[in-house]
């Protein structure tokens, strides 16, 4: 998935508009009017962890399937109950208790949330399973049908149940970010009441931000590109460094930006 | 303030807020420290704060990204609703959710279509035979008609019966299941699964009262009939609901007015399912032993008034109430 789809090119300073990603991004606003994003799960990865969990299912059902025959019919009756709840309720209580992982949820990385970003309550959980036996009807699988034409990636139990399924990204990055700037070495090289337009420092900040994945000439080589054009356009000598200077011109906007 | 001095300053802040959230999300049985409770609630009213610097202040994806994540999750543990009252949930099931019900069209829909089709197909196969050959098949008469060649009073083990109320449960209450969630198609699925199955027993029961196994299969079917046709009922009349929530939408959208319908429409079918796994112990331990006909027909009169009692007493004791829709009461 693209990060960002920029519609405006060129040197507009300051205010340029930037349309919202075209991108399967959930933006939720909290009581303290803060907005928050989340990354919707789409039908490849949730098809996925529902294979995992069936998987599970039928291993977990043969197993005791196996058990259970040995002692006899005395015990069957427990089995065929215990299927029924299982069937219908153990991804259920897996979501409930599991803070909406089931083992396959867990093993791709997704989470089943209320539409409104909290937690899913148990009524929700049960509704979103039970449904499942539509969503997963074969020949239309009308779940995969819902999540193409709802915008948030819904199933019919999600609709009924007022949920959403997000990646949890956690699986990718854990712990905090790495504090991502260099030594301001190449500050006094930057014309005074020089600001950066918006773009440039969005740029800006994707570079400083994955600069220390590079090596020192590749951080060069790139930061060059921006470099150069920055030092014609201030006419002043090259920087010997452009790595320090462009982590210059970022630190020093984002310090007006943070007063 | 740089990028990196704030993200240095935050960073113990923040792992502190992931661990807040980790232990929030384990076990709820475990007693919560109120203290702990308030550092979180601080450090997430923070971490919303650092995000709102981070997105204006222009950070590095990567910081904001993580930002993002962090503060949904405590978001979501922040604001969730676990509080649960067992006085609530006692009135709810003895009051709210058969006054509901009672009250429910859906409900009285699905009892009418129910009965009339049942009590219609059953009188067409008992006036014309060859109605029942046509509907379900020679097979399927013969082999009922085999089932019930001997009384079903038979000294089984228990271990018989238990596996016998275990297929009840799996195969009844599954079926029930299959025609509360049908109502999402506009209530359809559960239409055609209430219809079929009012149909198919009522050709059976048709078709087995003239028969020469009539006494046994009444004997048989006696005691567990009031709790688990009831329960095909509530089902279907659950699935209606839902469908009819996405017909009359009551001024919400089609989707909001699913959604808060569907929690209404749950109780039922979980009340359907009680019933059902009820039936299957009746079913599987009383129609088929060696008690006498007269304690079978008790136990089917017994059931039936306790149902007729459910459903009628919340409404004589606490009268209508004030509407089908009380947010209070979902």
């Amino acid at each position: 998935m693209a990060a960002h789809t920029s519609t405006v090119r060129g040197d507009h300073p300051g205010m340029a508009e930037i349309r919202p990603p075209l991108d399967t991004v959930l933006v939720l606003v909290s009581p303290e009017n803060i907005a928050f994003e989340y990354r919707l799960a789409g039908p490849a990865l949730r098809s996925l962890a529902f294979l995992i969990d069936l998987m599970l299912l039928v291993a977990v059902a043969g197993t005791a399937w196996l058990l259970f025959s040995v002692t006899g019919t005395a015990l069957m009756g427990f089995y065929l109950a215990g299927l029924f709840f299982l069937w219908w309720g153990g991804t259920a209580a897996f979501e409930v208790l599991g803070n909406g992982q089931t083992p396959g949820k867990r093993a791709v990385g997704i989470r089943v949330v209320s539409h409104d970003g909290l937690s899913i309550n148990v009524s929700q959980s049960i509704l979103r399973n039970l449904i499942r036996a539509i969503d997963a009807a074969p020949p239309f699988l009308p779940g995969v049908v819902s999540m193409v034409l709802t915008t948030r990636m819904q199933r019919l139990g999600d609709l009924a149940a007022g949920t959403i399924v997000v990646v949890d990204r956690r699986v990718t990055a854990s712990g905090p970010p790495r504090a991502a700037s260099a030594p301001n070495l190449a500050a006094e090289l930057i014309p005074a009441g020089f600001t950066p337009p918006l773009r440039l420092l969005e740029a800006l900040a994707d570079y400083v931000g994955r600069r220390r994945d590079l090596g020192p000439a590749r951080r060069q080589e790139i930061a060059g590109l921006a470099a150069s054009r920055l030092v014609a356009a201030w006419g002043t000598s090259a920087s010997r460094d452009d790595d320090a200077l462009l982590c210059a011109v970022y630190d020093r906007a984002t310090l007006e930006r943070n007063r | 303030m740089t990028v990196e001095e704030m993200v240095k300053l935050h960073a113990a802040e923040w792992q502190a807020l992931e661990d807040d959230i980790a232990w929030l999300r384990g076990p709820s049985f475990r007693r919560r420290e109120s203290q702990r409770i308030l550092g979180f609630s601080r450090r997430y009213r923070a971490a919303c704060s650092d995000l709102a610097l981070a997105i204006a202040g222009r950070f590095p994806p990567e910081t904001t990204d993580y930002l993002h994540q962090l503060v949904a999750d405590a978001h979501s543990q922040l604001y969730r609703t676990e509080s649960f009252s067992f006085v609530d949930w006692v009135r709810s099931l003895v009051v709210v959710v058969p006054r509901r019900i009672v009250t429910d069209p859906c409900f009285w829909i699905a009892l009418g279509l129910f009965w009339s089709l049942f009590l219609g197909a059953g009188a067409a196969a008992i006036l014309r035979p060859s109605y029942a050959v046509d509907l379900v098949g020679t097979a399927t008469l013969a082999k009922m008609e085999e089932m019930y060649t001997k009384s079903p009073s038979s000294a089984a083990s228990d271990a018989q019966r238990s596996m016998a109320t275990g297929f009840y449960v799996f195969n009844n209450a599954g079926i029930g299941l299959r025609a509360f969630v049908g109502g999402i198609l506009g209530g359809v699925g559960s239409l055609v699964i209430l219809g079929s199955n009012a149909v198919f027993l009522g050709v059976i029961f048709g078709h087995m009262l003239t028969s020469p196994q009539r006494a046994n299969f009444v004997e048989f079917v006696t005691a567990h009939g009031p709790f688990e046709l009831t329960a095909v009922v509530l089902s279907a009349a659950a699935g209606l609901r839902l469908g009819w929530a996405l017909l009359d939408t009551r001024g919400w959208s089609r989707l909001e007015s699913l959604r808060r319908t569907a929690p209404e429409a749950l109780s039922t079918a979980g009340l359907a399912t009680v019933l059902f796994i009820l039936a299957a112990f009746i079913e599987g331990f009383v129609s088929p032993s060696t008690l006498p006909y007269r304690v079978k027909a008790a136990v089917a009169v017994g059931t039936a008034a306790a149902l007729v009692a459910y459903f009628l007493a919340p409404l004589a004791v606490f009268g209508v109430g004030r509407g089908r829709t009380r947010p209070d009461e979902t």
